[in-house]
């Protein structure tokens, strides 16, 4: 009884009068009907696999009425997985574009699911597979250590030589802390690293557009005192210049942070020898 | 601390990437992989990038940025390939006969190979003057969306460099003396 009600509430016929709680919903107490959503069915390629069958990748096929749905595609997912099939796996946690969880890529490009729409048009089918390029643990999972390793490997963290100068804290102008707006919102998502054809090709050796973007962020921070060590560390020809300024890091932040133009900073300082 | 066994690298090392005790390391015990971590990776799939998983649909979504990325890196391999072939009509035979041996041969196939021969000259040249320019471009802070690698802009440079390059191209194939 109570499943009817909640199915007659979504429809929206559920009379006013029946409303729970029996709160006063006078003035739509004409018994206006909500008017209900027809039912708009899109297909879902999904990509799957799976560790514990011999089987190759393949794209599962589901239907989903968009209209009863939330308006992004994590919201298809886990409808997906509520209703259809719950061995789909997938990474999802904040569902606002703050954690970085569910980066996938979604008809081909690299975005968050939880900030990505959901393609109006019932006509076309919308794909959405894992990062590109990178070790598959099971459907949608990618394996992360590698990207992990590497921002590991940049020492993110603040190392100084010299004491606090009041002993409370490492004080900075206000055209220092200027410059770190655009490189500390970066949530390690991996959609940029995994949108650059030349960190698929080089992975082991390329940091990455994520990674050089951290340690660019550590090298223009003016309270940090191992800059010149920093940028030994990435001038490299694997670790440094495997980017040609493609730029694919930079179209798919779903931050809007830009890559492409750290690295060029990057490099203007190690050609230069000055900080730009 | 920042490794202070980082020495000046020679550039034969430098080149070589990772010399020993620069490279990012799996740890287990920090970042939480797993002991058995190479026996899991030989067994998990790569997921799809350039192609789907049937090896013939395109998959990644290429902007337009990525496809003039690539097109310089063909125009340069056409450039090398072309000229040395070139190079070795011109060393053992004579490259100026060969070209008129060919515009008698096939007067239909001039106007397309004159295109194709000049579409790497002037795209690649193009773009590496965008290269350059990136290189020294005066970039603000990262936050100034004023910059030559912001996202309109690449697309828009992009697509003017490729157009352009068209356009260059049909000019300099129609052209005769």
């Amino acid at each position: 009884m109570q499943a009817l009600r909640r199915g007659l509430l979504q429809r929206g016929r559920l009379l006013v009068a029946e409303a729970p709680l029996g709160r006063g919903y006078a003035t739509q107490a004409e018994g206006a009907a909500v008017t209900s959503k027809a039912t708009v069915e899109k297909e879902f390629l999904v990509y799957r696999w799976s560790p514990d069958s011999e089987e190759p990748p393949r794209y599962d096929s589901y239907k989903v009425d968009i209209n009863s749905c939330g308006p992004m595609m994590l919201d298809v997912l886990l409808k997906i997985k509520d209703e259809q099939d719950q061995t789909l796996s997938l990474r999802r946690s904040c569902r606002e574009g703050i954690c970085g969880s569910c980066a996938m890529n979604i008809d081909g490009t690299n975005g968050l699911a939880c900030l990505t729409k959901v393609d109006r048009d019932a006509s076309k089918m919308t794909r959405v597979a894992p990062l590109p390029h990178m070790f598959v643990v099971k459907d949608l999972v990618v394996d992360m250590a590698n990207f992990y390793a590497q921002y590991k490997h940049i020492q993110p963290y603040l190392q100084t030589t010299k004491p606090k100068p009041d002993g409370k804290e490492f004080l900075q102008t206000k055209d220092d802390r200027a410059k770190l707006d655009g490189l500390y919102e970066c949530i390690l998502c991996a959609c940029c690293s995994t949108s650059c054809p030349s960190y698929w090709w080089n992975s082991d050796k390329y940091l990455g557009p994520a990674v050089l973007l951290a340690a660019y962020r550590w090298i223009i921070d003016s309270r940090d005192d191992f800059t010149e060590e920093r940028i030994r560390q990435v001038n490299d020809q694997w670790k440094l210049y495997r980017c040609h300024t493609i730029g694919n890091c930079t179209t798919v932040c779903p931050k809007g942070l830009n890559p492409a133009k750290a690295i060029a900073k990057i490099k203007q300082i190690v050609e230069t020898g000055k900080i730009v | 601390m920042l490794s202070r066994t980082l020495r000046p690298q020679s550039a034969w090392a430098a080149c070589r990437g990772y010399a020993a005790g620069n490279a990012p390391d799996y740890d287990p015990d920090f970042l939480g992989v797993p002991r058995n971590h190479a026996e899991l990776l030989a067994k998990r799939p790569v997921s799809p990038h350039v192609f789907e998983i049937d090896g013939r649909q395109p998959h990644y979504k290429f902007p337009v940025g990525a496809i003039s990325s690539i097109t310089n890196r063909a125009t340069g391999v056409a450039l090398s390939v072309g000229t040395g072939a070139a190079a070795y009509v011109a060393l053992t035979g004579d490259l100026g006969a060969a070209i008129v041996a060919f515009k008698d041969a096939a007067p239909l196939l001039v106007f397309p190979v004159k295109a194709a021969v000049a579409f790497p000259l002037v795209y690649h040249y193009l773009a590496g003057l965008r290269h350059i320019y990136w290189d020294h471009a005066r970039y603000g802070n990262q936050a100034d969306k004023n910059s030559p690698l912001e996202v309109p802009a690449m697309a828009g440079s992009s697509k003017l460099l490729l157009g352009g390059s068209v356009g260059a191209t049909v000019l300099a194939a129609l052209y005769s003396t």
